[in-house]
């Protein structure tokens, strides 16, 4: 006779269930900021985030396979893409005309400009640890 | 092709220092569309698959540590600002400008995740 083996859940509701708390933490977190309960806004946050690092852990299912890593390769591509596109467009232009004085560089647009330098640092640091691992 | 770009930019930064911000933005742009023009018109193949799988896989790190940097310090926020601590606005634009890319990277992935 051949056995065989069930789970109580398929992979897409442990997905749909991630993605669900995911959102609920982050709601629990806007809440928090709103209604001026920052800590318990915090508090349901790490609980949230917790039960969803802890999932992929007590599951045998596998959660996500070879086409949601693709799917993440591609999103991470077309988005750093994106950026990179805008950043070479954008901020040498930026740079030139601060210089002319037809434009100042406040706090956000210096921090949206060095953060996103770091993101590419970053990318630039994986690119390397992947090529040479 | 990274010929262009190496004087794109040196001409760019040297402009700058002269204090010739309009010719340093113009050197730019020629090093720049030199770059575009040698990459996207060259009939040789520039990267084969092994280097498009390493800048794949480099982009996804990215968006690892990207996320834990969000993850980790964007719940702070609101407890360092009760706690009476002004955040500065480096910080702040910093992490709007994180948050801001991987909400792309969200639309990004359901846009790809519905295509295929």
């Amino acid at each position: 006779m051949n056995s065989t083996t069930t789970t109580r859940f398929d992979p897409t509701t442990y997905r749909r269930t991630t993605f669900g708390v995911t959102l609920l933490a982050a709601l629990a977190l806007a809440f928090g900021v709103v209604f001026e309960v920052p800590f318990v806004g915090i508090a349901v946050y790490a609980l949230g985030l917790v039960a969803v690092f802890s999932l992929p852990a007590v599951t045998d299912v596998r959660l996500f396979d070879e086409r949601d890593d693709a799917i993440a390769r591609k999103a991470a591509g077309t988005t750093l893409t994106l950026f990179g596109w805008l950043s070479a467009i954008v901020y040498p232009s930026l740079v030139a005309l601060s210089a002319t004085g037809q434009f100042s560089w406040g706090p956000a647009s210096t921090a949206v400009a060095f953060a996103t330098a770091a993101v590419y640092a970053v990318y630039l640091l994986a690119l390397g640890y992947h090529r040479y691992r | 092709m990274y010929g262009f770009l190496a004087v794109g930019f040196v001409g760019y930064i040297a402009g700058l220092r002269v204090d010739a911000p309009l010719a340093a933005l113009g050197i730019y742009w020629v090093g720049f569309l030199g770059f575009l023009g040698v990459w996207k018109g060259s009939s040789v193949t520039l990267y084969d698959e092994r280097h498009e799988a390493l800048e794949a896989e480099a982009m996804r790190t990215t968006f690892g540590v990207i996320g834990a940097v969000l993850i980790l310090v964007g719940p702070a926020l609101p407890a360092v600002l009760d706690a009476g601590y002004e955040v500065p606005s480096l910080a702040l634009g910093a992490l709007y400008g994180y948050g801001a890319m991987f909400g792309v990277y969200m639309v990004a992935s359901i846009a790809v995740r519905i295509r295929s």
